[in-house]
C-alpha cells in the first residue's frame, strides 16, 4: 500500500539524458513518421549529367534515379575550387535546365521511329516489286508523281511508327542510291555546336565523312560567328571565362543580356561590383542587364558602330594624340598593326589607302627569300629604315623560328622599335580620301542619316619609298586610322574635329543624331573605360552579345568595339578583353575530337560546306534578292568592276577561286569523274581544272536549279533548324522541302530585275529538292514535323557524352542515368546502326570507289598564302586555274563503301601514319593510339579494322577524344607546345610540363568536372594563377596572332575589303531589305498597321527552342508565341496587351499575341527567337496558312566581304570564316488580327488538320 | 477479366499482330459479358470498323491522337502531374504497386501507360479491378469526352471503361471537359494546377503512432489523387 503511495505516479526522478549542452535530448518515442520524408528523398543512385542544349551553361546536375526512372534533379556543388579571393563557380543552372527531367516522360517526347505513312506505303510497295532496297528507293524518287505525293505534305502530319530495321533500311538505301546516282556530296547533314554533346555530333559527322557526305557549318549560319574576330585576330572566337569578369574593374555589357542569357555565370558580374567595378549596359531596350548595371546607354538598335566610333574618337584624342598613355603606346606598337605601312594609291586623281607594303615591293625583297609577298613592313624608329619585323604570316610558313612577336628585324635579328606615326617625320602631307556611309538614307525613318560627304578627305603624313614599281607613298595604319576617326593629328583639315561638339564624323556630337545617345554620356563612358585600362594595364572588358552581330554590317559594330579594346591594351590581359559568348561554346578538346568527328583516322580531307552560302544558294533565297551590290559598295570603289555582279555571283566567284567551300561540288558525280580522269590518263585535279577551264564541266553552284545539282538527302540531328536557325524559313519550306509555305515575294525574274551573270536562270524554280529529310530528336520539334523520318534519340540523361563551354574551364560528362526510354537510342547507336545497314546494302551498288573532294583554301595551312597582292580569276582568264592556289584543291579519296561500319567502329590507321594536330601545329600520336588499343581493346574480327582500337560504345568514343587531345592529356599538351616551339623559336613547354602526367578519363569527369590543360589550340592559359583569357599567350608568350601582319589588325587591306569600304572601321547604317512596301496594301484587314524593325533576341523561357514548349516554361511565359511592342506603337495601331497580332512581309507571316511593354523602344518589335509553331499558333490572315516562326519573315542576305579567301586570316575554315545569316535589318508590318482561325476544327467539326487525299 | 486487357490492347498501337487478332478479341469480350450489352455492341462495332480500315490510316490516326500532345496522352500522369517533378515519384510508386503483385514492367513503357495499367487490372481480382479503375476514372472520362468531341471512334473504349468503374466520374469535371476543352484556363486555374503539394501534410501523424506509414507512401494513395478535383481541373 505504502509502496503504491510512495511510487511516483506522474513523475520520474530519472532526468532525461541530454547532450550538446542541453540542446539535444534522448527520448523513446516512435520515429516511424520520419520515414515519410526519408522515403520521399530516397533514391537508388545519383548520376552526374548536364543539359546538352545549345547553351554556354555546361552546368553540373545531380540526376536522381529510383526504380529505373528519373525522379528529380538538383544542382551539383562540387566544382573544383577557384583560388583564394575568387568566388567559386557554383551553383550553376537555371530555371530552364531545372525543368528538364520531366521532359523525359513528357508527351512531347518522340518515342518510336516515325515515318510519313505515304512514304512508307510507297516504300513497301516498291520493295514488293523489287526486293533490292536501293533500286526500290530509286523508283520512288525518280517518279515525279510519287516523289511529289509525300514531299508536298511535309509538315502536315500523317506520321506512323516504324521499326528500327525498316527505317534504317530506307535511310541507308536512300544514301546509297544518292551517292551512286548523283554523288555522295549530295548527302548533307546539319548539326550545331559539337561542344554541347561532342560524341553525339561526331556520330553523325563520322558517318557522313566516311561515306563522303557533306557536313554543314552552323556558327556562321545562325550568325553568331563574328567575322570581325577572324578579320582582326585570325581567330574564330576566343574569349575569357566568366570567372575573369571578377578580375575586371570596368565592364561593359554591350548587347549582351547577361542575367537572362548567361544565367549561371551572371553571379560573377554581380559579385565583382562589390569590389568597386563599374558596369555599363548598352542595349536599345530596357533589358534585364540594363537594370543590373550602373549606367545604361541605349543607342538605337543597329547603330552601335556609330557609338563605338565616337568612343574611339574620345579615346584616341585623349590617350593617343593629345596626351599619350605610355602603356597604350607600347601595347599598340608591339601587338597591333598600327605601325605597319600602307601604300597610298592614286585612283582617278584621289589618294586612297591601298594594301600594306610588302617585302616583295622592294628590288631586293628586303632580303627575304621565303614568302616575300606575305611580309608586311614597318619603319624602325631607331634607324629610320623600312624593315620586316618577326611574326608576319610570311614567317609562319616555310621557315622555322621567326614567327614570334619579338621586336626584331627579321633580316638581321636586330632589335627594332616600330614607328607608329609619321606626323613628325614625314616627307609629304597628302589629302587622302576615306569612304563615308553615314549619309545613306534608309527607307525606314527610324534610321537617321547625316549630310556629310561620301568621301572625306584628311591630311595624312606620308613617306616616299623606292619600290620595284617606282616611288610610292606610304603611311602608317595609325596615322590613317586617326584620320578616319576624325581626330586631328596636328595637320588640320576640313574633316577633323576641333572639339567633341563638332558635328563631324566620328565625334560624340555627330553620333547623337544616329544613335540618340547624349554626347556627354558617350564621352564619360569612353573616358572612364580608357582611364581604367590605362591605370590597370588593360582591365577593361566588353561582354558582347549576338544582338550586335545579327546586323548585315555586324563587322562594323564589332570592329568598333574591338578597336576600343585594342587601342586601350585590353586584349590578352586578365580582367580585360572581348567577351563574345554566343553560339560556339568552345569545344575544348578540339584536336582530339576532330579525327573522331570527321573520320580523319580513315580519310582526309572530309567534306565541309558553309551553310549560309549553301542555303542561300540551294533554298533559292538568292532568287528573291533585293539588295544590289552597288548599294553597299564604297563610294571610292571602281563601280565598273562590280556592275555585272549580284550577291550570288560574288559567292559563285568565291567558290570558283577556292575561297569558300563548294558542295554539292560539280555537275557530275565525283565517283564518276575520277573514273573519267583515269580513262583520260590524268590526275583528277588536273582533269577537273582542264574541264572547268574549257567549260565542259560546271560547278554545282553555277546552276543550282538543275536537278543534277540538287542536294538530295539531309540529316538533321541535335538541331531544330526549321524551328530555330533557319533564316528564310518559308523559302526553305518552298524550295528545299516543296511543301506549304508563306512566301509572298515575287522573284527577281517576275520583278524584272537584273538576273545574275554567273548563275544559270530558270524561269521556274524547283520545289522539293530534297528526296529525304531525316531528323534525330527526343522531342517533336518543328523540324521533326517537316521531316520524312524522325528517329527517337536518347535524352541527356540517357546517353554518355562530353560537354564543354567557353564560360568555364571544366570538361563535363553527360551520363546514362537511365536506359533510353521507349525505343529511343543514343545518337552514337543510331548512326552506328545506320552504318551497319549501309555497309550491308552496298554490295552490288557501291564497292571500292574513288571520290574526289573539293577543298577550299584553308586557314592555318600553308595554302592560306593564296593571292597576296591582287585578286585574279582563272575564269576570266586573268590567271591559270591552279588547284589549291587559284581554285579549290581536288583531292582523291578512296572509300571502300562496304567497310563503312568497320571503319565507323575502329580508330583508323591515319592517326599513326600522318599524326594529329590543329591550327597549323602537328604532332605524332603513336603513343596515344597504342594506349587506346589497350584501354578500349582492339578489334578482333577479320577485316580492314583488325587490330585497331575499338570505338564500339559512346564511352569508347569519349576516351578517343580525351586521349588524343592536349587539353585532356598532359603528355600530348607538352608535345603540342613542343611542336609550336619549332615554329616560334621560343620556349612554351613550361606551360604544360607541370601537368604532363595528368590524363583525364571519362569516369574522372563523372566523378567531378575537371579543369582542362593549357594547349596551343587556344590563346589563353588554364592556370592556377590567372583565369582563362583570350590572347593571353599572344601577349605574354609572344605568339603571333594568325593574321597577315601577325598582329591585331585595325586595317583590312584585301581589295574586296577596300572596295566595300571596310579597310578601316566605319559606321554603316542598316541595309534596305525592301520587304514591306510590296505587301503593304495587298492584304488589308481593315486594321491600322505599322512597319517595325524586327529584333529577335535570345529568350527567357527556353534555350533556343528547347524547353520552350514544356508546360513549366509556357506557364512562366504566355503559353504560346509572343511579340513585344512599345506602348507608343501599340497605341498607334490600337493593340492592347495580349491581343492577337499578325506580323508579315514578303518573306512570310507570323501570328501571335502582343506583349505591350515600356521596355521596348518605339519603332522596333521583339520576338524572342525560336518560339516554335507547334503550340498555340493560329493561321495568319495574309498567307492563309498557319503562322510561322521568327524566321518566317527573314531571308538570308550574304555579304561579299565574307566571301574573301586565300588571304591569311581571311581564309576559309569550318565555322571560322564565311558568309553569315544576318537578319536584324528586317522590317515587318504589324497589325491587330481580325479573326483568329485555329485551322484545326473544320466547319463540319470533323477531326484532323486536313484531308490528305484532298491534297493529291 | 480479359476485357480489361482487351480494352488496353485496342488502345495500343494498331500493329498488324493486333489487327490479325481482332476477331478473337471481340469474341472474348462478348463471351465474358463484363461490359453492359450496349457497350459490348459498340466495341464490336469499333472492332469491325478497325478491321475494315487501311492499317496506315489507323496508324496515322493513332499517332495523331495519342503519340503527339497532351490532350489524349495515354500516360495517365501526364494529365495529373504533367512535367512537374512529382511525376517521377508517382510512377515509382505505381511500379512498386505492380511489384507487390509480382508484376514488373518489361517493355520500354512507363508504368502509367493506360493499356499497361489495364493489363494489370486484368490480373487483379474483379473486386480490386473495379475498385482501382475508379481511381483514374476522371482522367479516363475526360479523354473520352475529348475524343468524342473529335468524333473519334476510340471514344467508345473510354465509355466502356467508364461503365466498368465502380466510381462514376465527377460530373463537374466531365461537364467542363464537354463544354470548354479549348477555352483557356484562367491564371488562377493554372496556378492551382501547378501548385506544388506539401512534401507531406502530416495528416497521417495525427495519432500518437503512425503505424500506417510504409517506407514509401502507398501507391494506391497516388492513384487516389486521380480523384483530386483541383488536380483534374485542367487538361
Amino acid at each position: 500500500m505504502s509502496h503504491f503511495l510512495d511510487k511516483l505516479t506522474f513523475f520520474t526522478r530519472k532526468r532525461p539524458e541530454v547532450f550538446s549542452d542541453g540542446h539535444g535530448i534522448t527520448t523513446q518515442e516512435d520515429r516511424g513518421w520520419e520515414r515519410a520524408y526519408r522515403g520521399r528523398w530516397a533514391h537508388d543512385k545519383v548520376v552526374r549529367s548536364t543539359h546538352g542544349v545549345n547553351c554556354t551553361g555546361s552546368c553540373s546536375w545531380k540526376i536522381y534515379v529510383k526504380g529505373g526512372l528519373v525522379t528529380w534533379e538538383t544542382q551539383q556543388t562540387d566544382y573544383p575550387r577557384t583560388r583564394p579571393d575568387l568566388p567559386n563557380h557554383e551553383p550553376r543552372g537555371c530555371a530552364r535546365g531545372a525543368s528538364y527531367s520531366w521532359y523525359l516522360y513528357s508527351s512531347a517526347r518522340v518515342k518510336y521511329p516515325m515515318i510519313r505513312s505515304r512514304l512508307l506505303k510507297l516504300w513497301r510497295a516498291a520493295k514488293e516489286t523489287d526486293n533490292d532496297p536501293v533500286i526500290a528507293w530509286g523508283k520512288i524518287v525518280e517518279d515525279q508523281e510519287k516523289a511529289r505525293s509525300y514531299k508536298q505534305i511535309r509538315g502536315l502530319g500523317g506520321m506512323v511508327r516504324a521499326s528500327w530495321d525498316e527505317v534504317n533500311e530506307i535511310v541507308a538505301a536512300a544514301n546509297i542510291y544518292t551517292a551512286k546516282t548523283y554523288g555522295p556530296d549530295r548527302v548533307i547533314g546539319f548539326s550545331p555546336i559539337p561542344a554541347m554533346s561532342m560524341v553525339s555530333y561526331a556520330a553523325g559527322s563520322r558517318y557522313l565523312s566516311l561515306i563522303g557526305g557533306t557536313c554543314m557549318s552552323f556558327y556562321d549560319w545562325y550568325c553568331d560567328l563574328p567575322p570581325a574576330s577572324p578579320q582582326v585576330w585570325g581567330e574564330q572566337t576566343d574569349v575569357p571565362e566568366s570567372a575573369d569578369w571578377y578580375n575586371s574593374s570596368y565592364i561593359m555589357a554591350w548587347g549582351s543580356n547577361v542575367p537572362q542569357t548567361r544565367t549561371p555565370d551572371a553571379h560573377f558580374f554581380t559579385e565583382v561590383r562589390y569590389k568597386g567595378t563599374k558596369t555599363v549596359a548598352v542595349t536599345p531596350d530596357y533589358s534585364e542587364v540594363a537594370k543590373l548595371s550602373d549606367i545604361w546607354l541605349n543607342p538605337r538598335q543597329g547603330t552601335d558602330a556609330a557609338m563605338a566610333m565616337a568612343m574611339g574618337h574620345v579615346i584616341l584624342s585623349e590617350y593617343h594624340v593629345n596626351a599619350q598613355s605610355e602603356y597604350f603606346d607600347d601595347y599598340t606598337r608591339l601587338y597591333s598593326d598600327m605601325p605597319f605601312l600602307v601604300q597610298i594609291d592614286s585612283q582617278d586623281g584621289v589618294y586612297v589607302a591601298g594594301r600594306t607594303l610588302r617585302a616583295s615591293d622592294f628590288e631586293d625583297n628586303l632580303g627575304q627569300e621565303n614568302n616575300p609577298e606575305w611580309k608586311s613592313a614597318v619603319i624602325d624608329a631607331n634607324t629610320n629604315e623600312v624593315v620586316i619585323p618577326n611574326g608576319t604570316i610570311g614567317s609562319r610558313w616555310g621557315e622555322d623560328g621567326n614567327w614570334n612577336l619579338e621586336s626584331k628585324d627579321l633580316q638581321n635579328d636586330h632589335e627594332i622599335w616600330p614607328q607608329k606615326s609619321l606626323v613628325k617625320n614625314h616627307d609629304e602631307v597628302l589629302s587622302v580620301g576615306f569612304p563615308y556611309f553615314g549619309n545613306q538614307e534608309n527607307d525606314q525613318p527610324i534610321f537617321k542619316a547625316t549630310d556629310h560627304d561620301s568621301v572625306l578627305f584628311h591630311n595624312i603624313p606620308v613617306r616616299k619609298i623606292k619600290t620595284r614599281d617606282g616611288d610610292k607613298y606610304v603611311a602608317t595604319v595609325f596615322d590613317l586610322m586617326i584620320a578616319n576617326y576624325g581626330v586631328d593629328n596636328g595637320l588640320g583639315g576640313d574633316n577633323t574635329a576641333k572639339s567633341y561638339d563638332d558635328d563631324k564624323p566620328y565625334t560624340p556630337a555627330w553620333q547623337e543624331k544616329i544613335t540618340g545617345v547624349p554626347r556627354e554620356k558617350v564621352i564619360k563612358v569612353a573616358r572612364e573605360f580608357a582611364e581604367n585600362a590605362d591605370k590597370t594595364r588593360g582591365r577593361s572588358m566588353i561582354i558582347i552579345g549576338a544582338a550586335m552581330n545579327h546586323w548585315y554590317h555586324m563587322d562594323m559594330n564589332y570592329r568598333g568595339v574591338i578597336n576600343m579594346l585594342v587601342m586601350c591594351g585590353c586584349i590578352g590581359k586578365s580582367g580585360g578583353g572581348w567577351a563574345h559568348y554566343v553560339g560556339q561554346e568552345k569545344l575544348r578538346p578540339q584536336t582530339g575530337w576532330a579525327p573522331l568527328a570527321f573520320a580523319l583516322d580513315w580519310h582526309r580531307p572530309p567534306r565541309h560546306m558553309n551553310s549560309t552560302s549553301f542555303f542561300y544558294n540551294h533554298s533559292n533565297q538568292w532568287r528573291y534578292e533585293k539588295l544590289g551590290v552597288d548599294e553597299i559598295l564604297s563610294p571610292l570603289a571602281d563601280k565598273k568592276k562590280w556592275e555585272d555582279y549580284s550577291l550570288i555571283d560574288c559567292n559563285v566567284r568565291s567558290e570558283r577561286m577556292g575561297w569558300l567551300p563548294s558542295a554539292p561540288q560539280l555537275e557530275e558525280n565525283p565517283l564518276e569523274i575520277t573514273k573519267k580522269a583515269k580513262a583520260a590518263g590524268k590526275p583528277t585535279a588536273e582533269y577537273i581544272a582542264g574541264r572547268l577551264k574549257d567549260g565542259s564541266l560546271k560547278m554545282s553552284c553555277e546552276d543550282p536549279d538543275n536537278p543534277k545539282n540538287f542536294p538530295r538527302n539531309m540529316f538533321i540531328w541535335r538541331s531544330n533548324i526549321l524551328g530555330s536557325s533557319g533564316k528564310g524559313h518559308e523559302y526553305m519550306l518552298k524550295h528545299l522541302l516543296g511543301t506549304q509555305n508563306g512566301v509572298m515575294s515575287e522573284d527577281i525574274g517576275q520583278l524584272g530585275m537584273q538576273k545574275p551573270s554567273e548563275v544559270v536562270w530558270h524561269d521556274t524554280a524547283p520545289e522539293g529538292k530534297l528526296d529525304l529529310v531525316v531528323t534525330l530528336d527526343f522531342r517533336m520539334s518543328t523540324t521533326c514535323l517537316y521531316s520524312d523520318i524522325v528517329l527517337p534519340s536518347a535524352t541527356w540523361y540517357e546517353k554518355n557524352d562530353l560537354n564543354t563551354s567557353d564560360m568555364h574551364p571544366f570538361i563535363h560528362p553527360l551520363s546514362r542515368a537511365v536506359d533510353p526510354a521507349w525505343e529511343s537510342r543514343s545518337d552514337w547507336d543510331i548512326y552506328k546502326g545506320l552504318a551497319e545497314k549501309f555497309s550491308e546494302l552496298c554490295p552490288g551498288h557501291l564497292g571500292e570507289e574513288t571520290d574526289v573532294v573539293a577543298l577550299p583554301i584553308l586557314h592555318d595551312t600553308p595554302a592560306e598564302l593564296g593571292q597576296g597582292l591582287d585578286v585574279k580569276e582563272w575564269n576570266k582568264g586573268e590567271i591559270d586555274p591552279i588547284p589549291g592556289k587559284t581554285m579549290p584543291a581536288y583531292i582523291d579519296v578512296v572509300r571502300n563503301y562496304p567497310d563503312t561500319y568497320k571503319k565507323f567502329t575502329a580508330l583508323g590507321p591515319l592517326m599513326t601514319k600522318i599524326g594529329n594536330g590543329g591550327k597549323g601545329i602537328a604532332w605524332n600520336t603513336e603513343p596515344e593510339y597504342k594506349f587506346l588499343g589497350e584501354l578500349n581493346r582492339v578489334v578482333l574480327d577479320e577485316g580492314v579494322s583488325k587490330g585497331m582500337p575499338c570505338i564500339e560504345t559512346d564511352i569508347d568514343a569519349t576516351e578517343v577524344i580525351l586521349s588524343l587531345a592536349p587539353e585532356t592529356n598532359g603528355e600530348v599538351a607538352v608535345k603540342a607546345w613542343g611542336a609550336l616551339e619549332k615554329i616560334t623559336g621560343r620556349k612554351h613547354k613550361h606551360l604544360a610540363l607541370p601537368k604532363a602526367d595528368e590524363k583525364i578519363r571519362f569516369r574522372d569527369v563523372q566523378a567531378q568536372p575537371r579543369k582542362i590543360i593549357s594547349s596551343p589550340t587556344w590563346s589563353g592559359l588554364e592556370d592556377e594563377h590567372v583565369s582563362y583569357n583570350a590572347g593571353y599567350t599572344n601577349v605574354h608568350e609572344l605568339i603571333p596572332w594568325r593574321t597577315l601582319t601577325g598582329r591585331q589588325q585595325f586595317y583590312q587591306d584585301h581589295s574586296w575589303m577596300r572596295d566595300f569600304g571596310e579597310g578601316f572601321c566605319v559606321y554603316k547604317p542598316p541595309i534596305n531589305t525592301k520587304t514591306t512596301k510590296p505587301v503593304e496594301t495587298l492584304k488589308d484587314n481593315g486594321n491600322p498597321q505599322i512597319a517595325l524593325n524586327w529584333i529577335t533576341p535570345h529568350q527567357k523561357w527556353g534555350i533556343h527552342s528547347t524547353y520552350s514548349e514544356n508546360l513549366l516554361m509556357q506557364t512562366l511565359s504566355r503559353g504560346g508565341p509572343i511579340v513585344w511592342l512599345s506602348e507608343v506603337d501599340a497605341q498607334k495601331i490600337g493593340v492592347e496587351d495580349n491581343d492577337w497580332i499578325e506580323l508579315y512581309n514578303v518573306n512570310g507571316a507570323i501570328a501571335c499575341r502582343a506583349v505591350v511593354s515600356q521596355r521596348v523602344n518605339e519603332g522596333m518589335c521583339m520576338m524572342y527567337h525560336a518560339q516554335e509553331k507547334i503550340i498555340n499558333t493560329p493561321g495568319a490572315e495574309t498567307t492563309g496558312k498557319r503562322g510561322g516562326i521568327h524566321n518566317s519573315v527573314t531571308r538570308a542576305v550574304v555579304k561579299p566581304t565574307h566571301m574573301i579567301g586565300g588571304y591569311a586570316q581571311l581564309s576559309y575554315g569550318f565555322n571560322y570564316y564565311g558568309t553569315v545569316g544576318s537578319n536584324r535589318d528586317e522590317f515587318v508590318i504589324c497589325r491587330k488580327m481580325d479573326k483568329v482561325d485555329w485551322m484545326d476544327e473544320p466547319a463540319d467539326g470533323v477531326s484532323g488538320n486536313l484531308d490528305h487525299e484532298e491534297l493529291v | 477479366m480479359k476485357t480489361f486487357k482487351i480494352l488496353g490492347l485496342l488502345l495500343s498501337y494498331p500493329k498488324e499482330e493486333l489487327i490479325e487478332h481482332l476477331d478473337d478479341l471481340g469474341q472474348v469480350i462478348v463471351a465474358e459479358r463484363l461490359l453492359p450489352a450496349r457497350q459490348i455492341k459498340k466495341i464490336v462495332k469499333f472492332i469491325e470498323e478497325m478491321k475494315s480500315q487501311d492499317i496506315y490510316g489507323l496508324q496515322e490516326e493513332y499517332v495523331e491522337l495519342f503519340d503527339r500532345g497532351r490532350a489524349h496522352c495515354l500516360q495517365l500522369f501526364e494529365h495529373i502531374h504533367g512535367e512537374s517533378r512529382d511525376r517521377g515519384q508517382a510512377m515509382v510508386n505505381l511500379a512498386e504497386a505492380y511489384g507487390e503483385k509480382g508484376l514488373y514492367v518489361s517493355v520500354g513503357e512507363l508504368p502509367d501507360y493506360l493499356p499497361l495499367f489495364l493489363e494489370y487490372l486484368s490480373l487483379c481480382s474483379a473486386e480490386e479491378a473495379f475498385e482501382m479503375l475508379g481511381d483514374p476514372i476522371n482522367v479516363i472520362a475526360t479523354i473520352g469526352v475529348k475524343l468524342k468531341k473529335r468524333k473519334s471512334s476510340y471514344a467508345v473504349i473510354f465509355e466502356a471503361l467508364e461503365s466498368l468503374s465502380k466510381v462514376k466520374p465527377d460530373a463537374d469535371i466531365i461537364a467542363q471537359a464537354r463544354i470548354e476543352p479549348l477555352v483557356e484556363m484562367s491564371h488562377d486555374d493554372i496556378d492551382a494546377e501547378w501548385e506544388e503539394a506539401n512534401a507531406f501534410d502530416n495528416s497521417d501523424v495525427d495519432g500518437a503512432d503512425c503505424g500506417s506509414c510504409d517506407i514509401f507512401p502507398n501507391a494506391t494513395e497516388e492513384i487516389k489523387k486521380f480523384n483530386d478535383k483541383i488536380m483534374n481541373g485542367g487538361q
